[in-house]
């Protein structure tokens, strides 16, 4: 097929990269609401639970930087290709994994395939797009993300109450099947015509860095941020993120050029998607477990409450070019960055009576703030590099995002559990130790706690009556 | 939840004060680098 009749299929495209984009985001969204299910299927410990979500985040975020470089040498479509195969295969063991442990490793071949789609979608959007219908096209691809957030709860919780587990992993493989026919019909092929040697050194390091900061980030709330292993996790990934800098400065084929990061318009655009990721993410976290454990809401109903915050993202975002064209994208990026805040504001008067209405305006203009955000910070990433080196820019624009999102979950994650512990403590001074512990855990172990002490009671009451009869 | 919440609005502000401070005022969604789309898709 011809370029121009790519070009003249651009917005096909756009579908099929937005529809690849949606089914990694839904496939990480949906695990949430079946990891009960999931613990209970598995005879899974709490620390097993725990890597069925964080072995795909480990290995996402650390392959994103090789798989974007290794995009922009052997082919965009390819490396999409490559990584909807091996995120169905994934998907395909994890539906059958008959342990936590295989179901661990399934997850981590999803992660990989999922480093091989997510950067590839937002360079090969960069390359068939022209200047003038990036920031619209752009917007799309980030509506498309957030609406994700909604999605993959509610499919998943319905799956859970009607289906089997295994399920929330099958869905893939369809979803996958289209994307790679789409794929095949309507995504042009495009690599960096520049490109020499493939910078193997700085793959290894950029791989071996985000790894060891990854983890370390992963494992602190539970090990305890002073934790040696912790320390030593995040001195040897900034040791190791120095290295690939270095070598980036010296080799004359660098995978990224670090330069970039002079460039204040691509520096502060990551920081801002950074910081927007670290509260989004963070915040989701807490309110999962809010509208689950305070509330009580099914994960279907949960999942339900989530969709004006994908609303928000889709209206703001398609909002957000006529806006940035209009203000410029210092303005909108700021403002959608103020309109996230105002929310977290809101958000802080959460009570376990507060209406639902509350919550879902809320969740409303938390996804404003971030469709506002979200679409102007990327366009301004990626307007700094030139197209060849597409793959590498969209890689550093998702890296940002998982840092900023990995980062808020284990951040506000520890904060929150802490404030909750040292709450609690008052409160569970005439419960045995083991209960006490296990009830300053988390809400839904103190839950827990409370059903079985309930449960005690009323089994109690009966022998007492009996052997204080006749 | 109110400290995790205000501690994330925090944060959310000081993205928002970066983003005033630094990005370009004149970006105006439009790319700093010139494209060709057709032209650099190869195949």
């Amino acid at each position: 097929m011809s370029s121009p009749t790519h070009y003249a299929r651009r917005w096909q495209a756009l579908i099929v990269l937005a529809f690849s984009l949606l089914v990694i985001s839904v496939g990480n969204t949906i695990l949430n609401v079946a990891l009960p299910t999931l613990q209970e299927e598995l005879d899974a410990s709490s620390s097993e639970l725990q890597w069925i979500v964080d072995s795909y985040m480990l290995l996402h975020a650390g392959l994103l930087l090789a798989a974007g470089t290794l995009g922009d040498r052997f082919g965009r479509r390819r490396a999409l290709v490559a990584g909807l195969v091996t995120f169905a295969l994934g998907s395909v063991l994890a539906a059958f994994s008959g342990s936590a442990t295989a179901l661990i490793a399934s997850r981590a071949l999803m992660g990989v395939g999922a480093a091989g789609i997510m950067p590839t979608t937002l360079s090969i959007l960069t390359n068939i797009f022209p200047p003038e219908e990036r920031p619209k096209a752009i917007s799309i691809w980030a509506a498309v993300a957030g609406l994700g957030i909604a999605v993959g709860p509610i499919t998943g919780g319905w799956m859970i109450e009607h289906l089997d587990t295994s399920g929330i992993f099958l869905v893939n493989v369809p979803a996958v099947l289209a994307c790679l026919a789409g794929a095949a019909l309507l995504v042009p092929e495009s690599r960096d015509p520049g490109s020499r040697r493939l910078d193997l050194l700085g793959c290894g390091l950029s791989v071996a860095a985000l790894c060891a900061l990854v983890w370390g980030l992963i494992e602190a709330p539970d090990r305890g941020w002073t934790d040696t292993t912790i320390l030593a996790a995040f001195a040897g990934g900034a040791a190791i993120a120095a290295a690939f800098i270095a070598c980036e400065r010296r080799t004359d084929h660098p995978m990224l050029d670090v330069g970039v990061f002079r460039n204040l318009r691509f520096s502060a655009a990551s920081a801002s998607i950074t910081f927007v990721y670290f509260a989004l993410m963070g915040v989701m976290y807490f309110q999962t477990t809010y509208l689950h454990s305070v509330l009580g809401n099914s994960a279907l109903h949960a999942g339900v409450m989530m969709l004006p915050t994908a609303a928000g993202m889709i209206v703001a975002a398609r909002s957000s070019v006529a806006l940035t064209k209009r203000l410029g994208a210092k303005l909108v990026v700021a403002a959608g960055l103020a309109t996230v805040a105002g929310s977290l504001v809101m958000t802080t008067g959460y009570q376990v009576d507060t209406s639902e209405d509350y919550i879902l305006l809320t969740g409303f203009i938390m996804g404003g703030g971030v469709g506002l955000a979200m679409a102007p910070a990327t366009e301004a990433i990626m307007g700094s590099l030139s197209p060849a080196k597409a793959g590498i820019g969209s890689a550093m624009n998702d890296v940002v995002r998982e840092v900023g999102g990995t980062l808020g979950v284990a951040v506000l994650g520890s904060v929150l559990a802490s404030t909750y512990a040292s709450g609690m403590d008052g409160s569970v001074s005439g419960l045995p130790d083991e209960a006490a512990v296990a009830a300053t855990d988390s809400v839904g172990a103190a839950h827990e706690v409370a059903a079985q002490m309930a449960a005690r009671r009323t089994w109690s009451r009966p022998r007492t009556t009996r052997s204080s009869g006749p | 939840m109110s400290t995790t919440a205000g501690i994330a609005a925090g944060i959310a502000l000081a993205g928002a004060l970066i983003a005033a401070a630094f990005l370009p005022a004149r970006a105006r969604g439009r790319s700093v680098a010139p494209l060709e789309p057709v032209a650099s898709v190869a195949s």
